[in-house]
């Protein structure tokens, strides 16, 4: 039996408690919804097999809990991350506020060498909700993205009826994957890997 | 936070607050909305009050075949937990009375005579003492109810042996009455209590309904209890511990029961800021676990407790084993863990049986599935057999053990 080796990424989902990190996950790995989901406490565990640009990968998914104090636990989920996802709640202020204490929180407790290139995918959920609830409005977003200066990518999304959810992992699954190329080059410079690219720097906001 | 915000937020606890205390502001249900009766009461209702829907996204472990030797079926345990609710049952829910089933509703003889049996060595174990013109319910500790809480408290003494072991069984007024006055105040936790509220027990049918019945009281405990212990607060994983509780015990003694369960059991030291003494447990659990062949396969997937352990730990095992499991977890716990270190040591050893069960999964498999398997919900058919070895571990954990053989050996030795 030939079976072509997966490449393993971990990503690590953040985000305000009940802003549907758990439900994403769900939407993205089993395709369904339900609103039966129960807390997370501590950590969740769900992997994922896809296929992005032609190379096999196993999406490792760690879903945590999002009351606020129990980042202080968030280290041994952190630790290894190849991409790291926050979520907010495009119907809750409070929630996208959270979205750089969040970042920065996971930066710092992974003090990772170059801040400014480890991928952020942000997630502005539940849009799926009436549209004169939402109170952080898309421009808000992508304009934080923009002048947060770092790797980040911005996508809205709804977990409810899966859109976009689909095309949000798939651009997840590829920032871990140029990630995890940069780490391998720069840990084994003997290694053959050829997929390092410095143009990637400016921050970029695929929406 | 600006005070724009710090108004909003106010305004945002008051309307959480009043939707849980004031009938006439439930909101409307919208047709879509799967809130009815129907919905509400349908599927199959276990002994404990837990519906089985397949709307559920339940993890739980599949187990391949050939792999079931440790999980035996207990043929006893499994007819006892597909007894009906009546309908009698049910609609006392509405009003969130205490919740006691009756044994009278086993439709398996032989599993009924057993749990008779049981219970009438329960009354004689039973002793009944007036106190201003109360009867109080109390049970020595000796080693026959030890041995006898090990083997399970049968369902209808529950409610009485949880009260008296926690201590709560004599009158408690000033703090009943401190919980009333908790109950009407402010407290910022509201918006995560309510998050967490609808999603801690969705498969209960004592909590199923929004806003009302079971979901009022599990609010108004945790929302008393945040106020009560300002220095922790309200932290996820104290609503599934109140959920077991509202599922035995009557609002007030719930409330009183998480108190006992927090200060004299010592579950608060688990729960402090930054965690310290969780990550502590951690650590000691690690160490154990290296004189099990699973630990060290467990290390060599790269695989630490804090992956796993924080939610059986915060929650005492809810949804991380079957609920008549977990039941069998809590008479010992409450018995035994008369102080923080009884009851984390209480929490190793069940974790530890857990693990040793778990053995024959873990040593077979790959990191995916190994957490799969751990962070789901451990299918546990043999309660006993569980029990069993949460008993040797509670008298002896394996570093214990492991110096205990040394000196033993040593001594064969001079």
């Amino acid at each position: 039996m030939t079976s072509p080796r997966r490449t393993l990424l971990k990503v690590v989902i953040l985000g305000d408690s009940g802003v549907g990190k758990t439900s994403l996950m769900n939407q993205f790995v089993n395709h369904r919804f339900s609103r039966e989901y129960k807390a997370t406490i501590g950590a969740d565990f769900l992997t994922k097999e896809l296929e992005v640009d032609g190379e096999a990968i196993t999406l490792q998914l760690w879903d945590t809990a999002g009351q606020e104090r129990f980042q202080s636990l968030g280290v041994a989920f952190y630790r290894g991350a190849d991409c790291c996802i926050v979520v907010y709640d495009v119907n809750n202020a409070k929630s996208f506020e959270s979205v750089e204490n969040w970042r920065s929180e996971f930066l710092e407790q992974t003090s990772s060498l170059n801040n400014n290139a480890f991928p952020f995918v942000i997630l502005g959920n539940q849009i799926d909700k009436d549209p004169s609830k939402r109170t952080v409005p898309l421009n808000h977003a992508l304009s934080y993205c923009k002048n947060q200066g770092g790797n980040l990518t911005h996508f809205e999304t709804s977990a409810k009826d899966g859109t976009n959810v689909s095309i949000a992992f798939e651009s997840i699954a590829r920032s871990a994957l140029e990630n995890s190329s940069h780490e391998d080059y720069a840990s084994d410079l003997t290694g053959s890997i050829s997929l390092l690219n410095n143009t990637n720097e400016s921050g970029s906001c695929a929406c | 936070m600006d005070s724009a915000s710090s108004f909003q937020t106010t305004n945002e606890t008051q309307r959480i607050y009043s939707l849980y205390n004031n009938s006439d502001l439930r909101p409307h249900l919208s047709p879509e909305s799967d809130e009815t009766d129907e919905y509400l009461l349908s599927g199959h209702v276990d002994r404990y009050g837990n519906v089985e829907t397949d709307s559920l996204p339940l993890k739980q472990l599949q187990l391949k075949p050939g792999k079931k030797k440790f999980l035996r079926l207990d043929k006893a345990a499994k007819h006892l937990t597909q007894r009906v609710f009546y309908a009698q049952d049910i609609a006392r829910f509405n009003d969130c009375d205490i919740f006691t089933p009756h044994l009278s509703s086993i439709n398996i003889a032989k599993a009924e005579d057993k749990e008779n049996n049981r219970a009438k060595k329960w009354i004689d174990m039973c002793q009944v003492r007036m106190e201003s013109g109360n009867q109080v319910f109390e049970f020595c500790l000796n080693k026959k109810l030890i041995r006898r809480t090990f083997k399970g408290v049968p369902d209808c003494w529950r409610s009485t042996a949880w009260s008296s072991f926690l201590g709560i069984n004599t009158e408690k007024k000033a703090l009943t009455e401190q919980y009333h006055r908790l109950c009407e105040m402010e407290c910022a936790y509201d918006i995560q209590i309510d998050l967490d509220v609808p999603r801690t027990a969705a498969s209960h049918i004592l909590f199923r309904r929004r806003y009302f019945g079971g979901q009022r009281s599990l609010f108004r405990v945790l929302h008393a209890f945040a106020l009560f212990m300002p220095s922790i607060g309200y932290v996820q994983g104290m609503a599934s511990i109140t959920v077991v509780l509202l599922s035995y015990l009557p609002e007030d003694s719930a409330f009183l029961a998480l108190v006992a369960i927090m200060e004299k059991h010592g579950m608060q030291k688990l729960y402090t800021l930054g965690f310290t003494n969780l990550l502590t447990a951690f650590d000691t659990l690690k160490n154990e676990l290296e004189y099990l062949p699973t630990g060290s396969k467990l290390s060599d997937l790269g695989i630490e407790p804090s992956a796993f352990v924080t939610r059986w730990y915060l929650t005492i095992f809810h949804q991380c084993v079957p609920f008549h499991t977990q039941l069998r977890i809590w008479d010992v716990l409450l018995l035994m863990g008369s102080d923080a270190d009884k009851t984390i040591r209480l929490l190793q050893a069940v974790a530890l049986a857990l693990l040793r069960g778990l053995e024959e999964v873990i040593m077979d498999t790959d990191f995916e599935g190994a957490m799969q398997a751990l962070s789901g919900t451990i299918p546990v058919q043999n309660d006993n057999a569980l029990m069993a070895h949460v008993k040797q571990y509670w008298h002896e954990m394996p570093s214990e053990a492991f110096e205990r053989r040394t000196r033993e050996a040593c001594g064969m030795v001079h």
